[in-house]
C-alpha cells in the first residue's frame, strides 16, 4: 500500500535528533499542562457550576465513554462501526430492569406490562432484581453481543463500508424490536419512572452530584485502562492489522481475533456509558440508542479526532455540549449544523481537532505522527 | 396459514422488493465503480417522490408521464452535484465518504421537513391505477392484485431491463465495465474516468428518483421514507455482491419476500430482526455476496 | 549450495491444482525443497510462481493436491498457522506496517507468543530486544529506528520487510521479487544477505531479474503455464532452446 495521506510530514535530516528532543520535551510539557487543567476544571466543577449545567456535564461525560470506545474500534483497529447503539442499548437496558423492577412494589408486574395485559415477569427479566447480576450484565451483555457480532464477521473477513452497513443495519433490527415489543421492553415509550438504585434515592437532592462523581471516577478509570491498552503491544497490534492486514496475518498474527478483542473492548465502554447515560436521563428508550445516535457518537469522535483518547472523549463533551445549547436555541438549525459538521470534518479536518493540535505543537514531526486518513479496504473490501 | 394470505404477502412483497431492487441498482453501479457507499441515496428517494407529488399538484390526475422524467432528471442532477461538491473530493477514502453523504442526508431530510412538513404528502394515483385483479374461485378465491401495485413492478422491470441494456450494451456500459475492472488501464486507452463517475453516479441517483416516484403511488411522502429504505437497500448490495447488477435484482426479491413473509407470520418489528440474522448467516455461507466480482489483482497487498 | 537430497523434505507440494473461475493458474505441480535449500524460481508472466507462494501460505486453496510441510499436512490450515509453523513470506509490493516505526514492526515480527491475550502484556523479553537490535543491523537501519515505516525509501521498505520475515526464524522463507525496485547497489547487497540467510533458513525466491539470480547462484526452477518447465542451473537454462522460446520476444531484465 502506498502512502496517499494527506498529511505531510518533513523529512529527517541529520542532526534533527538533538533539536527533536528538546522540541520533544517542550511539547511534553505542553501536552501535559492541557490534560491537568482539564482534570482540575472537571474535579471542581460540582463545586462552582449550579444543578442543571453540572446534570449536563454529567450526563456527556457519561457519553464520553462510549467516544473511548469508538477510539479503539475505529481511530485504532480501522473498524467504522455504525452500531455502537446496540451496546449502548444493551447497557442501559440491562441497568434500567433492574431499576424498573426495584421501583415497583413486590408481588407486582411493573406498570408498562400491566398495561400490555403481561401477567407473569418473563424468565429474562426475573434475574435483575438482583442488583449485582444487572451490573454486571451492564458490561456482559454488550462484550458478549460484541463478541458474536465481531466473531460472525471479522471471521469472515467482512471488512470497511460492509462492517458498517451491518452494524448499522443490526442496530436498526435491535430498535425495532425494542419499539415493537410492547410488553417485554416497554417498546417505543422506553423504561422509565426509576425510584431507588441500591439504597440510593435517585431523586434526592444529593444524587446528582453522586452520580456525576460516579460518572467521573469511571470516566477515569475507563480512560486510564483504555490508554493502558493501547500502550501495550496490543495497540501496536490493532495499528498494525489496519494497515497491513495481510502482512500481520503472515507474520502469524490473527487479525480476526485481534479485531473482536477491540470490539469487544469498545462494546463493553459503550455498555458501561450506557447504563451511566440511563442513570443521568432517568429513562431509556429506543430512540435514544438508535441509528441516529450511533452515527452521531462517531462524527463527534471524527471532529475531536478519532486516534486520540483525549479527542474522542473530548469530541464528545463539546459536541454535546454545543447541541444542548443550539438545538434548544434553533432546533431548526441544529440538523443543518450536524450535516454540515459531518461534510466538513471529513473534508477538511479528517484527523479531528486533535490531529490538528499535534501536527501544529510538534510541527509535523511527533514521535508517532496521526495515522494516515486513507483506509486499507479499498482494496481489502473486494 | 391460508394461501390467499400467504400468496398476498408474497405479492406485496414483490412490489416492495421491487422498490428496493431500484433502490439497490444505484447504490451497487455507484458501489461497483467508485468504491463509495452513499448514505444519502434514500434521500435520492425522497426527492423523487416529493418531484412526483408537485407534478400531480401542477398537472392534475394525470401527472404520471411528466413525474417520472422529473423524478429522473431532477435526482440525477441531484447526484452529480453531489459527486462534483463532496464525493470526488474523498476518493479512495470510503469510510469518511459515507460519514460525509449521511451529513449531506440530514440537510436534505432537514430541507424537506421544512419545505414539506414532517407529515406524509399523499399522491392520489390516477383513476386508472385504482383497480385491481382479483382472483374468483379456486383456492386463492379473493386474492387482489393491485393495479398500482402490479405497475410499479413492471416499472421496476423496466428500468432493470434499460439499464442492464445500458451495461453490456452500450459503448458507455463498455466504459463503465472497462473502469469496474481496472481503472488506471481504462483511464490509459483513454476513457475519462472522472465524467464516467460523474455520469454514473447521477445515473444511479436518478433511479432512486425514478424508486420514490414509484413508492409515492403506494405511501405518502415524508421526509424519513428514504431513511427507512436505505437500509435495506444496503443489505441487498451486500447480499447481491459488490457491484452486481444481477445479485443485486436476485438480493432485492429474495429479502423484499424474506420480509414479507417475516411480516406476516410474526409482527413488522421482528421482521427486520429476522431479516438481519437471515442476512448474517448467508454471509457466513458466502461472504462475498451471490455473485462476487473474482479477481486476483484486487487481492494483492 | 549445500543441497542434502536425502531425508525428508521441508517443503513438499504435492501435485496441486490452482483455478481461478475455470483457469488453471497451477497445473498438478510438485516441487520439494530441503532444509536450508535456496532455490530460484523463474518462468515468464502467468507462469504461476506468484500463485505457488500463495497456495504455500495459504492466501489460495488447492483444488486438489496438498501442501506438506516439515511431515504435516498444511494446505488446509488458517494463514497465521501456517506462518506459525515457520513460514514466512515477502510480498512482491513492500509490505510493511506504514504507521508503526520501523523498530515496532521487527518488534512485532520477532515475538514469539502470537496470541491476543499475550500481545497485553507490555513485558518486553529482553532476548526479543537483542534479535531486533540484531536484525537491525543486518538489514542496516539501526539510524533509521525511530522513522514510521511509510516515510522509508523504497528500497529501505523491502530491507525492512525482509527483515520482517526473517525475524522469526522461520524455517522456510519465501521471497517474492525481493529487489524490484532496487538499484544495482542494492540488488548486490540483497544477494549477498540471502545468500548468508540460506543454511539457517530454506529460501525460494521469485525473481525476473537475471543478474540477481546469477548472483544467488543456487539451482534454478522454471514455470511455464503452471507446471515445472525445467530444473538446472541457471548457466544450462540459458542454454536450453525450449527455455529461450518461453520467453522468447521479451527481453529478460524486463520480463516485469
Amino acid at each position: 500500500m502506498e502512502t496517499q495521506g494527506s498529511v505531510s510530514h518533513t523529512v529527517p535530516r541529520p542532526g534533527r535528533s538533538v533539536r527533536a528532543q528538546s522540541v520533544k520535551a517542550a511539547h511534553l510539557g505542553k501536552a501535559a499542562l492541557w490534560p491537568t487543567l482539564v482534570v482540575l476544571a472537571l474535579l471542581l466543577a460540582p463545586f462552582v457550576l449550579a444543578s442543571y449545567p453540572l446534570a449536563l456535564l454529567g450526563r456527556v461525560l457519561a457519553l464520553a465513554i462510549a467516544a473511548l470506545g469508538a477510539s479503539v474500534v475505529w481511530g485504532r483497529a480501522g473498524i467504522l462501526s455504525l452500531g455502537q447503539g446496540l451496546f449502548f442499548g444493551l447497557g442501559g437496558y440491562a441497568l434500567a430492569m433492574h431499576l424498573k423492577l426495584a421501583a415497583t412494589p413486590k408481588g407486582e408486574l411493573p406498570d408498562f406490562m400491566v398495561y400490555s395485559g403481561i401477567n407473569k415477569l418473563p424468565w429474562f427479566w426475573q434475574p435483575f432484581h438482583s442488583a449485582p447480576f444487572a451490573l454486571l450484565m451492564v458490561v456482559v451483555l454488550p462484550g458478549l453481543a460484541a463478541y458474536l457480532i465481531g466473531w460472525l464477521m471479522f471471521r469472515r473477513r467482512i471488512t470497511g463500508v460492509f462492517v458498517s452497513i451491518i452494524t448499522q443495519a443490526l442496530v436498526l433490527a435491535f430498535v425495532t424490536w425494542l419499539g415493537g415489543a410492547q410488553g417485554l421492553t416497554s417498546g417505543s415509550n422506553g423504561i422509565t419512572d426509576f425510584q431507588t438504585f441500591m439504597g440510593l434515592n435517585l431523586r434526592g437532592p444529593d444524587f446528582s452530584r453522586e452520580l456525576y462523581w460516579a460518572t467521573l471516577l469511571i470516566l477515569g478509570v475507563s480512560f486510564a485502562g483504555t490508554a493502558w491498552v493501547l500502550n501495550t503491544p496490543f495497540g501496536s497490534l490493532l495499528t498494525a492489522i489496519r494497515d497491513n492486514e495481510n502482512r500481520s496475518r503472515f507474520l502469524g498474527y490473527n487479525p480476526a481475533a485481534f479485531k473482536v478483542a477491540a470490539f469487544v473492548l469498545g462494546g463493553v465502554l459503550s455498555g458501561l456509558s450506557g447504563a451511566l447515560y440511563t442513570l443521568h436521563l432517568g429513562t431509556i428508550s429506543p430512540a435514544m440508542i438508535g441509528v441516529a445516535f450511533s452515527i452521531e457518537l462517531v462524527v463527534w469522535v471524527a471532529l475531536g479526532g478519532r486516534a486520540s483518547l483525549w479527542g474522542a472523549a473530548g469530541g464528545m463533551v463539546l459536541g454535546q455540549l454545543a447541541k444542548d445549547r443550539i438545538s434548544s436555541a434553533a432546533p431548526e438549525a441544529w440538523l443543518y449544523i450536524m450535516g454540515a459538521l459531518f461534510v466538513l470534518v471529513v473534508m477538511y479536518l479528517p484527523e479531528g481537532v486533535a490531529g490538528l493540535l499535534k501536527s501544529r505543537l510538534s510541527g509535523g514531526a511527533g514521535r508517532r505522527p496521526a495515522p494516515l486518513p486513507m483506509h486499507p479496504e479499498v482494496k481489502d473490501a473486494v | 396459514m391460508d394461501a390467499v394470505f400467504l400468496f398476498g404477502q408474497l405479492f406485496t412483497g414483490l412490489s416492495v422488493a421491487s422498490i428496493l431492487l431500484l433502490a439497490a441498482l444505484g447504490l451497487a453501479l455507484s458501489f461497483g465503480l467508485m468504491r463509495v457507499i452513499n448514505m444519502a441515496h434514500g434521500e435520492f428517494l425522497m426527492f423523487g417522490g416529493y418531484l412526483t407529488y408537485l407534478a400531480s399538484q401542477w398537472v392534475g390526475p394525470q401527472f404520471l408521464w411528466l413525474a417520472f422524467p422529473l423524478a429522473f432528471v431532477g435526482s440525477a442532477l441531484l447526484g452529480a452535484v453531489l459527486e462534483f461538491t463532496v464525493i470526488r473530493r474523498l476518493y479512495g477514502r470510503p469510510l469518511d465518504t459515507l460519514l460525509a453523504t449521511f451529513g449531506i442526508s440530514l440537510i436534505l431530510q432537514q430541507a424537506a421537513r421544512q419545505i414539506f412538513g414532517s407529515t406524509g404528502v399523499p399522491v392520489m394515483a390516477p383513476a386508472w391505477l385504482s383497480g385491481a385483479i382479483t382472483v374468483h374461485g379456486g383456492a386463492l378465491d379473493g386474492l387482489t392484485f393491485p393495479y398500482v401495485r402490479l405497475f410499479v413492478m413492471a416499472l421496476s422491470a423496466l428500468v432493470l431491463i434499460a439499464v442492464w441494456w445500458l451495461l453490456n450494451r452500450s459503448r458507455f456500459g463498455m466504459h463503465v465495465r472497462a473502469v469496474n475492472q481496472n481503472r488506471e488501464v481504462a483511464s490509459s486507452l483513454g476513457v475519462n474516468t472522472r465524467q464516467l463517475d460523474m455520469l454514473v453516479f447521477a445515473l444511479g441517483s436518478g433511479i432512486a428518483g425514478v424508486a420514490g416516484a414509484g413508492l409515492a403511488l403506494l405511501a405518502p411522502v415524508n421526509p424519513t421514507v428514504g431513511s427507512a429504505y436505505i437500509v435495506n437497500a444496503f443489505l441487498v448490495v451486500v447480499v447481491g455482491g459488490v457491484g452486481s447488477v444481477l445479485g443485486g435484482a436476485v438480493a432485492a426479491l429474495l429479502l423484499g419476500c424474506i420480509t414479507a413473509l417475516a411480516e406476516g407470520l410474526t409482527s413488522v418489528s421482528l421482521a427486520q430482526a429476522i431479516l438481519l440474522v437471515v442476512v448474517v448467516a448467508f454471509l457466513q455461507w458466502k461472504p462475498r455476496g451471490l455473485f462476487p466480482t473474482q479477481s486476483r489483482a484486487l487481492e494483492e497487498a | 549450495m549445500p543441497s542434502e537430497q536425502t531425508g525428508a523434505p521441508l517443503l513438499d507440494v504435492r501435485d496441486i491444482t490452482v483455478s481461478f473461475d475455470g483457469f488453471k493458474a497451477i497445473q498438478n505441480l510438485s516441487l520439494q525443497v530441503w532444509p536450508g535449500d535456496l532455490r530460484v524460481l523463474i518462468g515468464p508472466n502467468g507462469a504461476g510462481k506468484s500463485t505457488l507462494l500463495d497456495t504455500i501460505i495459504g492466501k489460495v486453496r488447492p483444488a486438489s493436491g496438498e501442501v506438506q510441510f516439515g511431515g504435516e499436512i498444511i494446505s488446509r490450515l488458517p494463514e497465521y498457522l501456517i506462518a506459525r509453523r515457520g513460514i514466512c513470506r515477502k510480498f512482491q509490493a513492500p509490505g510493511v506496517l506504514e504507521s508503526l516505526n520501523v523498530r515496532d514492526n521487527l518488534r512485532l515480527a520477532v515475538r514469539s507468543d502470537k496470541d491476543v491475550f499475550a500481545s497485553l502484556s507490555p513485558k518486553i523479553r529482553p532476548q526479543e530486544e537483542a534479535r531486533v537490535n540484531e536484525l537491525l543491523t543486518l538489514t542496516g537501519l539501526t539510524e533509521r529506528q525511530d522513522v514510521q515505516a511509510g516515510q522509508l525509501a523504497h528500497g529501505e521498505k523491502q530491507w525492512l520487510e525482509i527483515g520482517m520475515v526473517v525475524a522469526p526464524r522461520p524455517r522456510l522463507l519465501l521471497l517474492d521479487e525481493p529487489t524490484a525496485g532496487m538499484t544495482a547497489q542494492e540488488t548486490a547487497q540483497t544477494a549477498e544477505l540471502i545468500r548468508a540467510l540460506a543454511g539457517q533458513h530454506a529460501v525460494l525466491v521469485i525473481d525476473h531479474d537475471m543478474h540477481f539470480v546469477e548472483l544467488l547462484a543456487a539451482p534454478v526452477t522454471v514455470l511455464h503455464q503452471g507446471q515445472v518447465f525445467r530444473e538446472g542451473s541457471l548457466a544450462t537454462l540459458r542454454d536450453d532452446p525450449d527455455v529461450m522460446e518461453i520467453y522468447l520476444g521479451r527481453p529478460k531484465e524486463a520480463a516485469d
